[in-house]
């Protein structure tokens, strides 16, 4: 039997949810909290990390590592509040195929 | 009374035999023997047919009825069935979930009384850091620092273990790094300076370590 998770994915932090019992209720990560980071990041090792250890290493890897994306999902790169936005963020954005915006790292 | 008898039952033979009226009532019975024949011969088949026809006939449109009967109550079966596991799963699962949080609980109030006493133990840390320590009593400072030990000593009778030091490697499961030296001593990756010490359990991290690490080539 298959249960359904729901994601809220956020701008800084994410949960994730299911329903136990007729209720929803979050679901905690491997590091035991009800929260995790919106971050993604490609380790100076190769290493793929996500949430809380990837915003712990962030300082020592800013271009690889990504937050704020959803401050980019859905929007096209020549957009005026992207454009914006992708002054602000460390990490490389580039124009995708379709006009969107894709990570630098994307092909990693 | 013979003779009339008798005469009366030739007559009463005669009026069977010979009588036109008996012998239109005997072909009326002939013919209705012949009805009855007929029908004995064809009817009660063709009855017998239409009656099978119609048990038939019946009998489907009672099977069509069975069928769908049946057809509704294996979906009716399939949906209570999986209606039943469902609640069984959710059953299991909300007994786990009961146990898994009162486990839980029991550790988050062990690592709240932590997460309050960390505190006092970084407050101790940066005054042993400061130059000043070096210049007060030396019997006093120990004495302090055995307090310090003690605390320390009662968190790893309950699980916590204390870390962070310098030359370790960095691990960004243990370590967040608030900075990267390129001119600090030591090995690329590894730690040169504590800024506050992490404290875990045997499987958890309950506050990573804050340190400055050689920068990574």
């Amino acid at each position: 039997m298959s249960k359904i998770l729901g994601i809220d994915l956020g701008t800084t932090n994410s949960a994730m949810a299911i329903v136990r019992g007729g209720e929803p209720a979050i679901i905690e990560n491997a590091e035991g909290a009800r929260t995790t980071p919106s971050v993604v990041a490609i380790s100076k090792t190769g290493e793929r990390l996500v949430g809380l250890l990837a915003k712990r290493q962030s300082v020592t890897n800013p271009k690889n590592t990504v937050y704020q994306i959803k401050r980019f999902i859905g929007h096209s790169f020549d957009e005026p509040g992207v454009e914006k936005d992708r002054k602000m963020v460390p990490f490389e954005t580039q124009k995708s195929a379709n006009g969107g915006i894709e990570d630098g790292s994307a092909s990693r | 009374m013979d003779f009339f008898s008798r005469s009366l039952n030739l007559e009463a033979s005669s009026y069977l035999w010979y009588n036109p009226a008996a012998m239109g009532d005997d072909t009326q019975n002939e013919r209705a023997a012949d009805d009855v024949n007929f029908e004995s011969e064809e009817d009660p088949s063709r009855l017998e047919d239409e009656a099978e026809l119609g048990d038939i006939g019946v009998a489907k449109a009672k099977l069509k009825k069975l069928r769908e009967e049946l057809e509704k109550c294996k979906k009716e079966r399939a949906e209570y069935l999986d209606g039943w596991q469902r609640c069984k799963a959710d059953s299991i699962n909300a007994r786990k979930d009961t146990e898994a949080r009162a486990t839980r609980l029991s550790e988050a109030l062990r690592e709240e009384l932590v997460h309050d006493t960390i505190p006092a133990l970084d407050s101790f840390d940066m005054a042993a850091g400061s130059d000043e320590w070096t210049h007060v009593d030396e019997n006093w400072r120990d004495g302090m620092e055995n307090v310090r030990n003690l605390l320390l000593e009662a968190l790893r009778r309950h699980g916590i273990a204390r870390y962070g030091k310098i030359g370790d490697r960095y691990d960004s499961a243990l370590h967040e790094v608030l900075a990267e030296l390129d001119d600090a001593p030591g090995e690329s990756g590894s730690i040169v300076r504590v800024l506050r010490h992490g404290y875990k359990t045997a499987d958890r991290v309950l506050r990573p370590a804050h340190v400055f690490v050689k920068k990574l080539l």
